[in-house]
């Protein structure tokens, strides 16, 4: 008698309350300290989305944030058990999407999400970027609000991203993004400013 | 005329009844079941949380619904080995009563339902039904009635 939706359900949180916290304060603290990876302690694991993924949805998503899961990511099991343990209305419109999740490969183009109006800036979509690690990628430069000089980040993304998110980027206008492989977690406000390091730069001379 | 209830498919008035027997039951007549309850794995899908429910009524059960007021209600969801979801919803604060009767729930729906319905959910509805009586029984004996010569509900005849 068991229905099909029930039987996708899997465990949220172990304890809803502390680690639904423990999650917020880690996702304040990666958008306050922009390129610096933060892990987290407790990840369920729903369907196709990696832990960290996961986990910020728990933790941001409610009734009032409607969210927007891209293709490849998209599974019957993880609207299950989003629907379930967060109660969060689904949408298909890039444009109406509070939180959107993604992977890397998706990420190389963000049209139609919501960047934000300029008396309401904060309404802009949040991204949830499920990449498979987050190193390994081309040398960048990131400067801006909580970086002290510089910070050097590598992440693996194809370059049409990084035109795409200064395309949507006109402060206060833009996108927020959150980038998670496994239980790693790390923050991009749109204050960051990022610039590609020429490899001719940082390779030894060659002789 | 047909009501709300005709409606239902009996598997999910069964599974209501029992729910509703769950829910109701003293936690000393479910406790000595725990054992059995937590023979196989499980996992909490929803661990018991608590928090509360507003209750709303309608005047005659027709009117304009109202809210009564706020209720305090323990929940929890559970997934046994035979991949069966239980869920129950208990008023109060009892985090063991919301997990044994979500377990319960999710037994009921699993291949032995027999046998638990027989074992567990006749019983604990006999122990409910012979409280009520008690109760009932106890306040009989203070039952006053009141005898008017015209009572309002005769005008509508």
């Amino acid at each position: 008698m068991a229905g099909k939706y029930d039987a996708m359900l899997e465990a949220g949180f172990g304890d809803p309350v502390t680690d639904a916290a423990h999650v917020f304060r880690a996702a304040l603290k990666a958008m306050s300290e922009p390129g610096q990876s933060h892990e987290l302690a407790s990840t369920p694991e729903f369907a196709t989305l990696p832990g960290a993924a996961c986990a910020l949805l728990l933790g941001l998503a409610d009734a009032n944030t409607p969210v927007w899961i891209s293709p490849r990511l998209d599974h019957p099991a993880l609207r299950a058990n989003l629907a379930f343990h967060c109660n969060c209305p689904m949408t298909a419109h890039r444009r109406e999407a509070a939180l959107a999740v993604l992977d890397g490969e998706e990420a190389r183009d963000l049209r139609e999400f919501n960047a934000g109006e300029a008396r309401r800036p904060d309404l802009s979509t949040t991204l949830i970027i499920s990449l498979p690690a987050l190193e390994s990628g081309a040398p960048m430069s990131w400067r801006g609000p909580g970086i002290s000089r510089e910070r050097r980040v590598s992440l693996p993304l194809a370059a049409e991203f990084w035109e795409e998110r200064a395309r949507r980027n006109a402060f206060p206008l833009g996108l927020d993004i959150f980038f998670t492989a496994n239980r790693h977690l790390m923050g991009l406000p749109r204050t960051t400013r990022t610039e590609r390091l020429e490899p001719a730069r940082h390779a030894p001379l060659a002789a | 005329m047909t009501s709300y209830h005709d409606n239902i498919a009996p598997e999910i008035r069964a599974r209501q009844q029992w729910m509703y027997t769950l829910a109701h039951a003293d936690i000393a007549d479910l406790m000595p079941f725990e054992t059995q309850l937590k023979a196989g794995p499980y996992q909490l899908i929803r661990p018991p949380e608590t928090g509360m429910a507003l209750v709303r009524g309608r005047m005659g059960a027709t009117g304009a619904p109202f809210n009564l007021g706020e209720m305090t209600v323990t929940r929890c969801v559970v997934k046994n080995d035979e991949a069966c979801v239980g869920y129950s919803y208990i008023a109060g604060r009892d985090k063991t009563h919301a997990e044994l009767a979500a377990l319960a729930d999710a037994h009921l729906q699993g291949a032995r339902r027999h046998a638990w319905v027989c074992r567990m959910v006749e019983l604990l509805d006999a122990r409910r039904q012979s409280r009520r009586a008690e109760a009932a029984a106890a306040c009989a004996g203070t039952r006053v009635d009141f005898f008017t010569l015209l009572r309002g509900e005769d005008d509508a005849a």
